[in-house]
């Protein structure tokens, strides 16, 4: 993790229109087009969370198109 | 009318406010001291008899207005209270006029240093205007002026009755108490700095920029407690500013603060605070209150603390705050009564901010150095600091941290992309390709050695291996592999997979087995389109189809297959560096890459008339929006055939082929124009584009002088925000302020943000992250969605600036700041993250290729700067100590060649810092040298005998004798032992310091012992040679003339530079020199060298007595041009003549015994009897007091050359030679130059200007000492300033 990562304790999972997913500090509204997801963890455990869930990165409307 | 005023009169010493404001003043440099104002506006109703006599008794009997200052010999002033400062009646005037005649009148040290004007007012009532001398006066001052003034009124007094008393003095033991808090304080809070501009040097220059903010803001923060509550919430808002601006949490900015009385006590108070970020205003406000009255309980004098900070060596040059806020007390006047001025605090620190409420509102005014700022930047940062203030103000809870600086407005269009409003075409890139082989069938495409393809012909053969591909299984979201060098096939290949629906993987193939390997297997390619010859080069098992082109017979056809590409399906993938070792690779959609191919031909001004040359490699993106844009514009493109083409070949190709454009690797780029401006072979060019590494402004000029190109474009972007998100686009020649070129703004869909570690947008000049946002950015990384998540982050600013929703933003891991033109500057890399000849290279893989040889334990890659050059070094922890170069050609094999690094240097053990962190600079630049070049053992006894002592002194066991003493760490006072150790052997050869500097080596002395003698010089030419007039250095007390290398280094190879030793080097004690004796020498040796030329002279400290004898006793000799005197204080009153010690009842027969009893101890006891034989009464009364004094016993060490005890005989012999001197006055220019701590302590600094009409008043150097200043660059700098006047007058 570099040092630019703010020194927040709890993040929260968000997920944006188009199924692509982030982590923000837990602390801040998230911004427009963000669903939250799931309550605030730490960073890592918010990143483990988008790793076991995310894992067809493709945009959701990619997806209906391929499907 | 006889009512006591109360105020004092009887004779005292100076403060320590007016010690250095007097020091000042004595040397003719007042700054940053000015005349006292106080203007007062009385109305019509007052009667003017009451007016003036109740201020003409104010005259009388305010200290301020009667003070007489009486120097004593060796420089103690005592401050009387017996002048007349008469009420001068001007007659009628406006508040202009007097005010105008207030700021002419110039109080001097000598003469007048009060003025009182009293006006009729044009527009009725009355004007009072007193001017007072800096050392009389300062805002509190003028408070006990009023107050004085309302009292003779007799008027109802706002606020207390009585002048507050002076305050008690310290006593010795607290005042030590104090400053060990203050000094531990200051050890862990660093001075704070506002972000200086481009190019910034200390000035003598200030601006300054005002802002009034709404009275109703000043009620707000006053509430019921009034003024203290203003300070603090200005002070918390100051805090909050320099934490946001500098990133630091802990610092220290100064505090001004005025108190009522009757003699001048301003200072400043340092502010040690930690700001945490989540923390609320109000809590930075309650710790500032806090701080601000331990501090003040706890004061010492400003002069004390600095005098303390910058007796060290790393002081900083505003000791207390280089920041500083002052908040004027507001002081309640009578009915009827208005101030129109009031005085301004020392405009001393960098920035200085002045807090003052009136009626109007809350004046806020920022003085600034104009040497170290512009005018913008203070103008922001007043605008910042209203934010801040009123932000803190409206949610006091709130994180301070996340209070807004930076409005959204000024955000819109620091992060606004170049402007385009064209259009956007929705085919992706490669439709828009093939529509040219429609239109333009015959047109050039590629041009690659000796094949010219035809867009026609390009675009039939890509189809044709398209609906190969297609038949293979090839669709969206499919992975191809295009394993294929550079050139005209490789860009059909790729061509023919976006056609069929997929995503081109470009593998390089003379990139390292192992890292082509990962390529292929980690994005789950499919299909690999490669030749028969790079078959071995696959992976075996590799679960995907494989096509060799040499196989591929398939007839062009015109007609693509019928495949839809959709927006977010995949166009590429691209394998960056990854900091956990192995490369990622970043996938690219088509709708943001045929956006962002489709910009940056508009911003590039790109047509079909576009030819380019792209050197860039085909393993970066970059390499391929430089085919792809001019192909969608219907242009052409000549690929390089082979990976190192010679300038030479560049250029001609260039010319053969007619191209217009160039994209070039910055690094490339500089031999390009080399070439090209030593041949004159530049062949007409419309634009350059260049990135991939820092281009400095040399370069930039090289560029413009010698490509002779109209456009020159700079790109940066890392292949996560696909291919040159960011460009910096200028006609050639253009200059910037800056180490780098920018990088520039945004293109496309795109906005380019500098953010603080908790995201929020920097000021224009503060350092940041850079972030680049909008829909140009990558999907993300293949099969890492984590890593993906944790880079590309939810775009708080889009939805605000542009109405987006659910966009995303790339965290680069670049540091960079906004230029005053909005453009981006890069500052370096997050992490250590490295980037050379355009390629990133995050150490991690490196270090990770490092530890998979088992033999290592631990590996780390640095960027190390050595001199000029970059050199990258990995450092590591296990195997044999010479296995360096084997690991090395290890690496060979695992990496590609941008990533091997320039030494693989072996350690028994990663040093580390007390922290037990990895001590990075620590780090050898090199495999371990051994310190010494030789080590030559010696050969006869007496250098085996010298080379022990040196050994031992130098602390360097393995020294030989032709290694030089000073460069293996041998010091002026090391030499002075090793001088004596040696005389012990040869007493009879007396060897001076003269002989060391000759013959710095073990042998060399040694050939001195045997030829039996010593040099007996006393010069040393420290430059030999040079056009210009010899300078010659007069040494201070135990100079050894090594102090002046440093100046001699500044004033450059033109000027011959020679330094006289310093007498007392000499080890021959003599007694009752004068100094006359002692110049002597020196006289000798400038009248044998110099006669009849012109010269220049430079005094340090008593050399400049010794320069001063020199010049008289020269003249007529030689044409002395200039003397520079730095900081030459007389004697004090510690030895001068007539100064009379004094003593407690009985101090002086203590101190006698005293002394008595040492002398039975001293080893020198020969000596001190010899010196002490020669003091009259009065000086060995001196002595007597002098010891008293001294806060430490007296030594006695002695007689060891370099022992405490020495030295103190040395001062004590050289205390006596001055005190037999008296200077006499001497036609001589003079410039001479003042550390600012020597003012501060009020030293008995000799004014020239008295000595000589050629001399100037002194240049003072502010935040350095007597000792320091000798090696201060800012002193260099206006030294030679003065120098090259001098000589270029002649």
């Amino acid at each position: 993790m570099t040092h630019s990562t703010p020194a927040h304790a709890q993040w929260r999972v968000l997920r944006n229109h188009e199924g692509r997913y982030s982590v923000y500090p837990a602390t801040r509204p998230a911004p427009h087009g963000w669903d939250i997801i799931g309550d605030p963890a730490p960073r890592e455990a918010c990143l483990e969370m988008i790793a076991a869930r995310w894992t067809d990165m493709r945009p959701d409307a990619l997806k209906g198109e391929m499907s | 009318m006889s009512k006591d005023l109360g105020l004092p009169t009887s004779p005292r010493a100076l403060n320590s406010h007016e010690k250095r404001i007097f020091a000042h003043e004595q040397v003719g440099d007042l700054a940053p001291f000015t005349p006292e104002i106080l203007v007062l506006k009385f109305e019509s109703r007052w009667d003017e008899e009451h007016l003036t006599d109740a201020v003409e008794r104010v005259l009388t009997e305010h200290p301020a207005f009667t003070a007489r200052f009486e120097t004593h010999p060796g420089g103690d002033v005592i401050r009387h209270s017996d002048r007349e400062t008469k009420l001068v009646l001007c007659g009628f005037g406006d508040v202009a006029m007097a005010q105008n005649t207030a700021q002419a009148h110039r109080p001097s040290h000598e003469d007048t240093r009060a003025f009182a004007d009293f006006w009729s007012a044009a527009d009725g009532g009355y004007i009072l205007a007193l001017t007072l001398h800096p050392i009389l006066a300062d805002d509190g001052v003028y408070a006990s002026i009023e107050r004085a003034i309302w009292h003779a009124l007799d008027t109802d007094q706002p606020g207390q009755s009585v002048p507050e008393a002076e305050k008690p003095q310290i006593d010795r033991k607290t005042r030590a108490q104090r400053l060990n808090t203050w000094q531990a304080l200051m050890d862990s809070y660093g001075v704070v700095r506002v972000p200086h501009r481009f190019d910034a040097q200390e000035g003598q220059q200030r601006l300054r920029e005002t802002q009034i903010l709404p009275q109703a803001l000043c009620k707000e923060i006053s509430g019921p407690d009034g003024n203290a509550r203003l300070e603090t919430t200005l002070a918390a808002a100051v805090a909050v500013l320099l934490c946001r601006y500098s990133g630091m949490n802990a610092f220290r900015f100064a505090c001004g603060q005025t108190v009522e009385s009757t003699q001048r006590t301003a200072g400043v108070l340092p502010v040690c605070i930690s700001v945490i970020p989540d923390r609320g205003f109000d809590a930075v406000q309650t710790k500032i209150e806090q701080v601000i009255s331990e501090g003040r309980a706890h004061q010492l004098p400003s002069e004390t603390l600095v005098q303390d900070r910058l007796a060290r060596a790393d002081a900083d040059p505003h000791p207390l705050g280089a920041v500083s806020l002052h908040v004027l007390p507001t002081r309640p006047l009578p009915k009827g009564v208005t101030r129109l001025a009031r005085p301004m605090p020392p405009l001393a620190e960098e920035i200085v901010i002045v807090a003052e409420e009136t009626d109007a509102g809350l004046v806020l005014t920022v003085d600034a150095d104009a040497g170290l700022f512009t005018a913008p930047q203070i103008t922001r940062f007043l605008t910042h600091f209203e934010r801040v203030l009123r932000g803190g103000l409206e949610t006091p809870t709130g994180p301070v941290a996340l209070l807004p600086i930076v409005s959204d407005a000024e955000l819109g269009v620091l992060s606004a992309p170049y402007p385009d409003d064209a259009p956007v075409d929705p085919r992706p890139t490669h439709e828009i390709i093939a529509d040219h082989a429609q239109r333009t069938p015959d047109k050039v495409a590629v041009i690659c050695g000796a094949d010219q393809i035809s867009h026609g012909t390009l675009d039939a053969q890509a189809n044709a291996l398209a609906h190969r591909l297609v038949e293979m299984g090839v669709g969206a979201d499919v992975s191809v592999a295009i394993l294929i060098e550079r050139g005209a096939d490789a860009l059909m290949a790729i061509l023919a997979t976006l056609k069929a629906g997929g995503a081109y993987i470009p593998v390089e193939p003379d990139h390292p087995t192992s890292r082509n390997h990962h390529i292929l297997t980690d994005a789950g390619v499919r299909v690999v389109l490669t030749r028969r010859g790079f078959l071995d080069r696959l992976p075996k098992g590799l679960n995907a189809r494989v096509l060799c082109l040499d196989d591929f017979a398939d007839a062009p056809r015109t007609d693509a297959p019928a495949v839809t590409i959709h927006p977010d399906q995949l166009a590429y993938v691209m394998y960056t560096s990854g900091s956990t070792g192995k490369p990622k690779g970043v996938a690219v959609e088509h709708g943001p890459l045929s956006h962002h191919n489709q910009t940056t031909a508009r911003v590039y001004e790109m047509s079909a008339e576009s030819r380019e040359l792209p050197f860039l490699p085909f393993s970066s993106d970059g390499g391929h929006e430089r085919w792809m844009v001019p192909l969608m514009m219907g242009g052409s493109v000549v690929i390089p055939d082979g990976p190192l083409w010679t300038p030479e070949q560049t250029l001609t190709a260039m010319r053969v082929h007619g191209c217009n454009n160039a994209s070039i690797p910055t690094t490339y780029l500089q031999q390009l124009a080399e070439w090209a401006e030593d041949t004159d072979s530049a062949p007409p060019m419309r634009l350059y584009s260049f990135g991939g590494e820092g281009l400095a402004q040399s370069t930039f000029d090289l560029l413009s002088r010698a490509l002779k190109a109209k456009t020159l474009i700079n790109g940066y972007g890392p292949t996560e925000t696909i291919m040159t998100p960011m460009v910096w686009k200028v006609d050639a020649g253009t200059r910037f302020e800056g180490t780098y070129a920018p990088l520039g703004r945004a293109v496309g869909d795109r906005r380019a943000y500098v953010l603080d570690v908790e995201m929020m947008p920097c000021p224009q000049g503060v350092v940041g992250e850079i972030y680049l946002g909008g829909t140009g950015v990558a999907r993300g990384y293949v099969g890492k969605p984590d890593v993906t998540a944790d880079r590309f982050i939810p775009d708080p600013f889009g939805p605000v600036l542009d109405g987006t929703s659910g966009a995303r933003l790339y965290r680069t891991g670049d540091l960079g700041r906004w230029r005053e033109d909005g453009t981006i500057e890069f500052v370096g890399r997050v992490d250590l993250q490295i980037k050379i000849n355009g390629y990133r290279i995050e150490p991690g893989e490196i270090e990770a290729a490092l530890l998979t040889d088992p033999t290592v334990g631990e590996a780390l890659v640095l960027l190390r700067e050595d001199g000029a050059d970059k050199r990258l070094l990995a450092y590591v922890v296990g195997p044999d100590l010479n296995a360096g170069d084997a690991l090395l050609n290890g690496l060979g094999s695992k990496l590609p060649k941008h990533m091997l690094p320039d030494a693989v240097i072996t350690l028994a053990k990663m040093p580390t810092n007390p922290n037990a962190k990895l001590d990075r600079a620590a780090m050898p630049m090199a495999p371990a040298k051994r310190q010494s070049g030789a080590g030559v053992a010696p050969t006869t006894a007496a250098e085996s005998t010298i080379l022990g002592i040196w050994r031992d002194l130098i602390g360097a066991p393995q020294m030989g004798v032709t290694d030089d003493f000073f460069a293996m760490g041998g010091k002026s006072l090391i030499a002075l032992k090793a001088l004596a150790a040696m005389r012990k052997h040869w007493p009879e050869t007396a060897l001076t310091i003269a002989d060391l500097f000759d013959a710095p080596t073990v042998r060399g002395i040694a050939a001195r012992i045997a030829a039996g003698g010593q040099t007996g010089r006393s010069a040393i030419a420290l430059r030999a040679s040079g056009t210009k007039p010899r300078l010659y250095c007069f040494p201070g007390l135990l100079v050894s003339t090594r102090e002046y290398l440093r100046l001699t280094d500044h004033l450059g190879p033109d000027q011959p530079v020679t330094g006289f030793l310093c007498h007392s080097l000499n080890e021959e004690k003599q007694l009752n020199v004068s100094v006359e004796d002692v110049v002597a020498e020196y006289v000798a040796h400038i009248r044998a060298e110099s006669a009849g030329q012109p010269v220049a002279f430079l005094g340090w400290s008593w050399g400049g007595l010794l320069a001063w004898e020199a010049a008289r006793q020269l003249r007529g000799e030689v044409d002395v041009q200039l003397i520079g005197m730095v900081d030459v204080c007389d004697l004090g009153t510690d030895f001068t003549p007539n100064a009379t010690p004094q003593f407690e009842p009985g101090e002086r027969a203590q101190l006698e015994q005293d002394l008595l009893i040492w002398l039975e101890k001293s080893k020198m006891r020969a000596q001190w009897d010899r010196l002490i034989g020669t003091m009259d009464d009065e000086c060995f009364d001196q002595f007597l007091r002098f010891i008293g004094n001294e806060a430490e016993p007296l030594p006695f060490d002695g007689p060891d050359i370099s022992s405490r005890e020495h030295t103190f005989w040395v001062l004590i012999d050289n205390a006596l030679v001055f005190r037999r001197h008296k200077m006499r006055p001497l036609e001589v220019s003079v410039a001479s130059f003042s550390a600012g701590d020597s003012l501060s302590r009020g030293l008995n600094l000799v004014d020239w200007r008295k000595l000589s009409r050629h001399a100037t008043a002194a240049d003072t150097v502010t935040g350095t000492n007597h000792l320091r200043i000798i090696g201060d660059t800012r002193f260099h700098e206006r030294f030679k300033a003065r120098l090259d006047a001098a000589f270029r007058q002649d």
